[in-house]
């Protein structure tokens, strides 16, 4: 391997891993909040991508996409929320998981119906085709800019929960709901908006990964079990660890295609095995959890 | 080293310390139990009263020092080996097994002494011994007739029974029993205090208690701790007569 | 009022599966007069899966282990079966010898680190173990065949020669499978009722405890995995000789749709789990005739049951039972009734 053809493996696996932190992110944000395990994030993910293709193809815009099928899947998150997990909320996590089984088993199929099962490509758009110098190697514009989206949302995600009111909340009922509880917050009143917001993150990993992996029904179903390799590994319930993770499992897939190609997805869970032996809470996880 | 005095002893802890960071919850603590010995555990709140206990029973390690029963080294082992070896434990806050019956508590409890305890094919309900003694023992603490009852659904001082049932049920050499009585009415703390006082004998107590009157009918011997140190050890005689002691209540509580 | 006892506690449900049994042992009777013989082999398939989703109920219904991997044991089941039978020999018995002990050790090897973390890592891990597989089934291609799967399994007999059952002939493959699932049903019983099986039902009531009563919880954590896990993988070497086998028996929507059938029937009760597989695969049926949309379906009736009626079929049975006696009750004797009812409460515990 020449220097910089891992330069490039490096890149590509950064893009990747940034997309994982993203989805990664809302997962484990609901987990810490409302200690729901949502296997449905794939298909949400999913979701995101069909409903970022169809306004790509009414409106011609993908930015428009990229702003509008967030929202939309957000509020079917918040749907999802109110009428299917409310009323589980104390019970045994178990019936939560298997809630999201059944969710993912809904959403998919319903994909399948509304826009069938063949493979759909998403194209770059225009401004964003083509490659640009970048430090020495000629370089994908669209990874470039995947790169960079994933960057600035991880850091305004990062910014909301130190800064922010909501923030606040979150790492309040995150880390000790009995603590929320005392300062008179009643943290469940925000599970609808947070799922909402975590699920939405899902999406823009959606649209944003779309024009590089082609958008089929089953698209969430192996990223939803990266995904949560990624929280084990990187702690649940903690977007450092996160991001860590997420960057660290990019990365190791990308240069695995090319030195073990036979083995690119059993060295994730062989990275997880490893971490949860070593660091039971994951990398950056914390005791309580 | 051995002394007269260590060699009826069935609990020896020594220089035992247990930090959490830069907190000593433990320090440098150092006591004997004699066997048949009840000895009363007091201190203000935060005084390290059930990290000892967690020490003992091995909920969390030492940091440094040793706890020797009956002889052997227990420090640092599993909580389930040194359940194995005869010590037994009741919780200050209520641990029982809310969905099953009161009868299969205990009965699980008892099973845990027989010798097929693990066995795949019997029938749990036939081992020999164990349903005789499971009946034996609700009569002791007085929950025969509230056998088939989930035990969610017991009264709270019946659950407090219960619990200290579970731990006698084991049959253990050394019964340590963490505030018993908390959060029961006075007459709830009478019926308790007279099942212990009928439990207890011949039985080494370890026993953690607030209330005053419960530890003076009680206990042959009190140990005083305050900031995870020994403060003073005797009679109640000589324990209530302690100037240290006087001052750590009212300079503590 | 002996009518009324036949109803009394767990006996009702266990009742019905007996009766579900005696039915289904009776399926053969009906092929090509009241239906072909796609039935029977579909009744061979709702045992298979059966006798997989009992497997799950021993570690979630009874120990408080949420697996979220059972495909791991299914699937190695399954292809350790067909490459015995396919390269070693034609042998029902030593395909099955082999299956049982590589699933019992593979179970204890995963058990070993698994269960040393609780809860949702528990669950990754097992789930991480059952893709490590799915991911070595797909790519160590000259012993699994990979993606293609393993094509040509063998038929193997049943007997002394020469008096020998193919276990190719639909009729014999049902009727042995209904045996080795009434086998294991009954084995499962006495293993729930047994001293082991009474510990993992105070672990999962309070694992704490159990601890301090001086019982290994770990020690008996593994072995109900192993336990499980052995019974997964005689599923799956099952599954192997009725269908072909290739990657996606290892897939976490295999481990998905086992843990749907065992739930949507009713956890903790063993026999619940086997009614569960059977009305997942009818109701798959019944809907796939219909609509190639069926997952979407069967996925809203899964939700509804999540939703209100967590304890699966075997608890909307027992609530319809009650309420339909009570309904019956008010008009003539409330007060039996409702003991009735009692007693049936303390029972199910």
């Amino acid at each position: 391997m020449t220097p910089q053809t891992a330069f490039i493996q490096l890149l590509n696996g950064l893009t990747l891993g940034v997309m994982y932190v993203i989805i990664a992110a809302g997962l484990s944000l609901i987990f810490g909040l409302m200690e729901i395990i949502n296997f449905a994030h794939g298909a949400l993910y999913m979701l995101g991508a069909y409903f970022g293709l169809t306004l790509f193809q009414l409106t011609g815009s993908f930015w428009l996409s990229l702003a509008v099928a967030p929202l939309i899947v957000g509020s079917i998150g918040m749907l999802l929320e109110r009428f299917t997990f409310r009323p589980l909320y104390g019970r045994n996590p178990l019936y939560q998981i298997l809630l999201t089984f059944g969710l993912v088993l809904i959403i998919n199929n319903a994909a399948e119906l509304f826009w069938g099962t063949s493979y759909h490509i998403f194209p770059r758009p225009a401004e964003l085709q083509g490659v640009v110098p970048f430090l020495g190697i000629a370089y994908s514009k669209y990874r470039l800019f995947v790169l960079g989206i994933g960057a600035a949302i991880s850091v305004l995600f990062w910014f909301m929960l130190k800064r922010t009111r909501l923030g606040l909340i979150i790492r309040a009922g995150t880390h000790d709901r009995q603590i929320a509880g005392a300062f008179g917050i009643d943290i469940s009143k925000y599970f609808t908006l947070v799922f909402g917001f975590g699920v939405a993150l899902a999406a823009v990993a959606g649209v944003v990964l779309s024009p590089i992996v082609s958008v089929n029904p089953q698209m969430g179903d192996g990223i939803i079990i990266t995904a949560f390799v990624v929280v084990i590994v990187g702690g649940l319930g903690s977007l450092p660890g996160a991001i860590l993770a997420g960057l660290l499992i990019g990365v190791l897939e990308s240069f695995s295609k090319i030195v073990f190609p036979a083995f690119t997805d059993a060295t994730m869970y062989i990275v997880m095995a490893l971490v949860l032996l070593l660091w039971p809470q994951g990398l950056l996880g914390s005791e309580e959890l | 080293m051995k002394t007269m005095q260590t060699d009826n002893a069935i609990l020896q802890v020594r220089k035992l310390t247990r930090s959490f960071g830069r907190l000593l919850a433990v320090n440098n603590l150092g006591f004997e139990l004699k066997s048949g010995e009840l000895k009363a555990v007091i201190g203000p709140n935060g005084a390290g009263k059930t990290t000892l206990f967690n020490l003992i029973t091995g909920k969390l390690s030492p940091t440094s020092g040793d706890i020797r029963f009956q002889g052997g080294s227990i420090a640092g082992l599993a909580p389930h080996a040194i359940a194995q070896r005869g010590l037994a434990r009741s919780f200050q806050l209520l641990n029982l097994f809310p969905n099953l019956s009161v009868f299969e508590n205990v009965r699980v409890a008892v099973q845990a002494r027989h010798r097929l305890r693990s066995s795949l094919f019997t029938a749990a309900d036939g081992l020999k011994g164990v349903q005789g003694k499971t009946e034996e023992l609700l009569e002791r603490i007085g929950l025969s007739s509230y056998a088939d009852h989930q035990s969610s659904q017991l009264s709270y001082g019946d659950q407090r029974s219960l619990e200290i049932g579970l731990a006698l049920a084991t049959e253990p050499k050394l019964l340590l029993l963490d505030e018993p009585t908390s959060g029961m009415s006075p007459l709830e703390t009478q019926q308790t205090t007279q099942l212990i006082g009928r439990i207890s004998k011949g039985l080494a107590v370890l026993l953690i208690e607030h209330h005053i009157e419960v530890v003076m009918a009680l206990a042959d011997t009190i140990l005083v701790m305050h900031h995870g140190e020994k403060i003073a050890e005797g009679t109640p005689q000589q324990v209530s007569s302690d100037s240290k002691v006087q001052e750590a209540y009212l300079g503590g509580l | 009022m002996t009518f009324l006892r036949v109803f009394r506690g767990r006996q009702g449900g266990y009742y019905c599966f007996l009766i579900f049994l005696f039915a289904l042992a009776l399926l053969p009777l009906g092929v090509d007069r009241l239906y072909s013989s796609f039935y029977l082999r579909f009744g061979t398939e709702m045992l298979i899966w059966g006798l997989f989703a009992l497997s799950v109920d021993l570690i979630m219904g009874y120990t408080g282990l949420v697996s979220l991997g059972p495909a791991a044991f299914f699937g190695l089941g399954a292809y350790a079966g067909a490459i015995t039978l396919l390269r070693l020999a034609d042998s029902i018995w030593l395909a099955l010898l082999i299956s049982l002990v590589l699933c019992g050790i593979v179970a204890w090897v995963i058990g070993y680190f698994s269960i040393r973390v609780k809860g949702i890592y528990f669950a990754m891990l097992t789930l991480a173990f059952a893709q490590i597989f799915y991911e070595i089934a797909f790519r160590w291609r000259s012993l699994t065949g990979g993606s293609d799967g393993l094509i040509g399994v063998p038929d193997p007999t049943i007997g002394i020669p020469p008096y020998t059952l193919s276990l190719g002939d639909p009729y014999v493959f049902f009727y042995f499978t209904l045996a080795v699932v009434i086998l294991v049903y009954f084995l499962s019983v006495r293993l729930v009722n047994s001293p082991f099986g009474r510990v993992l039902q105070a672990i999962q009531d309070n694992e704490e405890r159990v601890e301090f009563l001086g019982y290994p919880v770990r020690v008996f954590k593994r072995r109900a995995f192993v336990a499980s896990g052995m019974i997964g993988g005689l599923a799956g070497m099952l599954f192997a000789l009725l269908s072909f086998v290739d990657p996606s028996v290892l897939y976490w929507f295999t481990s998905v749709d086992v843990l749907v059938m065992a739930l949507l029937g009713g956890l903790g009760t063993l026999y619940g789990p086997i009614i569960g597989a059977a009305a997942f695969l009818f109701s798959r049926d019944l809907l796939s005739s219909y609509t190639e949309y069926w997952r979407l379906i069967l996925g809203l009736i899964f939700v509804w049951f999540v939703i209100f009626s967590p304890q699966g079929l075997v608890g909307l049975y027992r609530v319809t039972k009650r309420r339909l006696l009570a309904l019956w009750a008010s008009s003539s004797m409330p007060i039996l009734i409702n003991k009735v009812v009692d007693d049936e409460d303390h029972a199910d515990r």
